[in-house]
């Protein structure tokens, strides 16, 4: 059986005398994501637990009876290496599990694969800066005025339920402002 | 190898072949009202197959936004087949998943048509149905999403947070990105509608910040362009304007062709709410052909509809006539089948005749949103 990730790390925290508090403040999380990680309430992004790693200045990560090691900076990779192990022998006991049963197997591989594939392009990835833009945006959204919060809950439903692109693009409300833009530009001139 | 000594390849072929096979009869069941079309599949077993389950699924799946009662009928159908269907020992666990997302597109659309308990139990049947294949915990993740929904609709609010909730974290940890935001769009609605407008907003923020800690571009321009869509309804164009078009900048850069359609399709809405009619139709443009590069024929007619609609709302009829020409080589050149082309023979013998209105070009483009529930259906001018 794999030992959770969650569990060496909360190992190797206590070995170190630190509190998830300390460890957290070292690593740039919140502690609450580090609670719930250690208690086994959250899977997080591969990235946090390569943070959680870099914090406690680990090198190496258990996989079965090895450990292994990174050929330093490179957590991102053992982490990501790790987890494809961890998918693998998922895979493994459910097969033992469930021998006969084994037309999801590729599923579940190709499954896997896109995890993996997505995590190495994230630890090669450079980091994004932060979207004002979405800041503002939320900012906007707790400025809701009581009288707004009904329609916006609608909104909000309706961004729930999806947000493809609606197949009629508003022209009587395009015209309309096209027309008014056409009119401030007559006028300024 | 199989349980039954076959490769993967033959595994693939197989599920290939009979999806070809289910390609190629759909269509004309799909012209037979609801209760033949129950009737064929009943008495003939060999139309009963994963691949027919699998593209009647889809095809209900479609039909889910605009004609909910349809999708219903075609999901009760897929279900009821499913049920019947007969598939070698070695790979029933592929008939089985296959099955459970039956039951999960026609919980939907139970769902969509306000039938919540029947909803509830389409749910439990496909929770059941996953549960006997092995490496089910993303399939199951996708039945707590809907299950939630379906707590939620029946007030129970405290057992649908915390289903959302691990949901959501699963799809993080898979990098599934679409569901994990489904995931947490869900859950913001769900605090918002609760009166919780504060719990709801730092569900958002704390999903910015996730995003640009681990450094996320993929998520944060997903996220832009949910946020994007969102101000677009409320009339906030400009906003609007500015989130989609960094969303898509993002996708453009790291690849992600689809989700840049969708961004630039909406970035056109934003810039015709805000009378940019011109860069609206460039957007549409670039839309449309992308669509037709990847064969996406159907949807491409729609964004050239919404082209012309936007050009006629502007009283810009020359443009629209010479669009309506291009649009009608452009399509038969791509492949487009004779029943639809018929649309854009219309709409050029309209122009022809100096009579285009924005009505043809509505018409035409209700025409194309029927489409894919009726592929041979033919093309029928106003007049």
């Amino acid at each position: 059986m794999l030992e959770p990730l969650a569990d060496f790390i909360r190992l190797e925290r206590t070995k170190r005398n630190l509190t998830q508090e300390e460890l957290a403040d070292r690593a740039g999380v919140s502690r609450w994501q580090l609670n719930t990680f250690e208690n086994h309430r959250s899977k997080p992004f591969f990235e946090f637990v390569v943070r959680l790693m870099q914090a406690l200045e680990l090198t190496e990560i258990p996989v079965t009876g090895l450990r292994l090691r990174a050929a330093s900076p490179d957590l991102a990779a053992l982490v990501t290496a790790r987890a494809a192990v961890d998918v693998a022998m998922r895979v493994v006991r459910q097969y033992n599990a469930a021998a006969g049963q084994l037309g999801d197997i590729a599923v579940e591989l190709e499954e896997a694969a896109q995890s993996v594939d997505g995590a190495l392009k994230r630890s090669l990835t450079p980091a994004r800066p932060p979207s004002p833009e979405l800041r503002k945006a939320i900012d906007r959204l707790e400025a809701t005025p009581p009288e707004e919060r009904e329609k916006v809950g609608r909104g909000l439903r309706e961004l729930a339920e999806g947000s493809e692109p609606r197949t009629r693009v508003a022209p009587a409300r395009a015209a309309a402002k096209a027309a008014a833009r056409t009119a401030t530009r007559k006028r300024a001139r | 190898m199989t349980a039954d000594g076959s490769s993967w390849r033959e595994v693939e072929q197989w599920l290939s072949a009979s999806h070809a096979e289910a390609g190629r009869v759909l269509p004309q069941l799909l012209n037979l009202p609801t209760p033949m079309l129950a009737s064929e599949l009943a008495r003939r077993p060999e139309l009963r197959t994963v691949g027919m389950i699998q593209r009647l699924t889809a095809v209900a799946e479609e039909a889910l936004d605009r004609f909910p009662l349809r999708a219903c009928e075609l999901a009760a159908i897929a279900v009821e087949s499913a049920a019947r269907m007969e598939v070698p020992p070695a790979r029933v666990s592929v008939a089985l998943r296959i099955q459970a997302q039956a039951w999960i597109t026609h919980a939907r659309a139970l769902r969509g048509v306000g039938r919540i308990g029947e909803a509830a139990e389409a749910i439990a049947m496909a929770r059941e149905l996953f549960q006997q294949t092995p490496a089910n915990e993303w399939s199951l993740a996708k039945a707590d999403l809907l299950e939630a929904q379906l707590l939620h609709d029946l007030g129970r609010r405290e057992e649908a947070l915390p289903l959302v909730r691990r949901a959501s974290s699963l799809f993080a940890f898979h990098y599934d990105h679409d569901h994990y935001l489904q995931g947490r769009m869900i859950e913001t609605w769900m605090l918002w509608s609760a009166g919780d407008g504060a719990a709801a907003t730092e569900v958002w923020r704390a999903t910015v910040e996730e995003a640009e800690q681990y450094g996320n571009p993929a998520l944060v321009a997903h996220l832009e362009r949910k946020m994007g869509v969102f101000e677009l309804r409320h009339g906030s164009d400009e906003e609007a304007a500015r989130l989609l078009a960094s969303a898509l900048a993002t996708f453009v850069g790291e690849g992600l062709t689809g989700e840049a359609i969708r961004a630039r399709w909406n970035l056109a809405e934003a810039a015709a709410a805000l009378g940019r009619i011109n860069e609206a139709i460039s957007e549409l443009h670039k839309v449309r052909a992308e669509l037709v590069a990847m064969g996406r024929l159907g949807e491409a007619a729609l964004a050239s509809m919404a082209g012309l609609e936007l050009l006629l709302a502007a009283g810009r009829l020359d443009e629209a006539t010479s669009l309506v020409d291009i649009l009608a080589f452009l399509f038969r050149d791509a492949g487009m089948a004779t029943n639809a082309l018929e649309a854009f023979s219309y709409l050029r013998a309209r122009a022809g005749q100096g009579r285009l209105t924005q009505d043809d070009v509505t018409h035409v483009r209700r025409f194309f949103e029927d489409l894919p529930q009726q592929p041979y259906m033919w093309f029928r001018g106003l007049d």
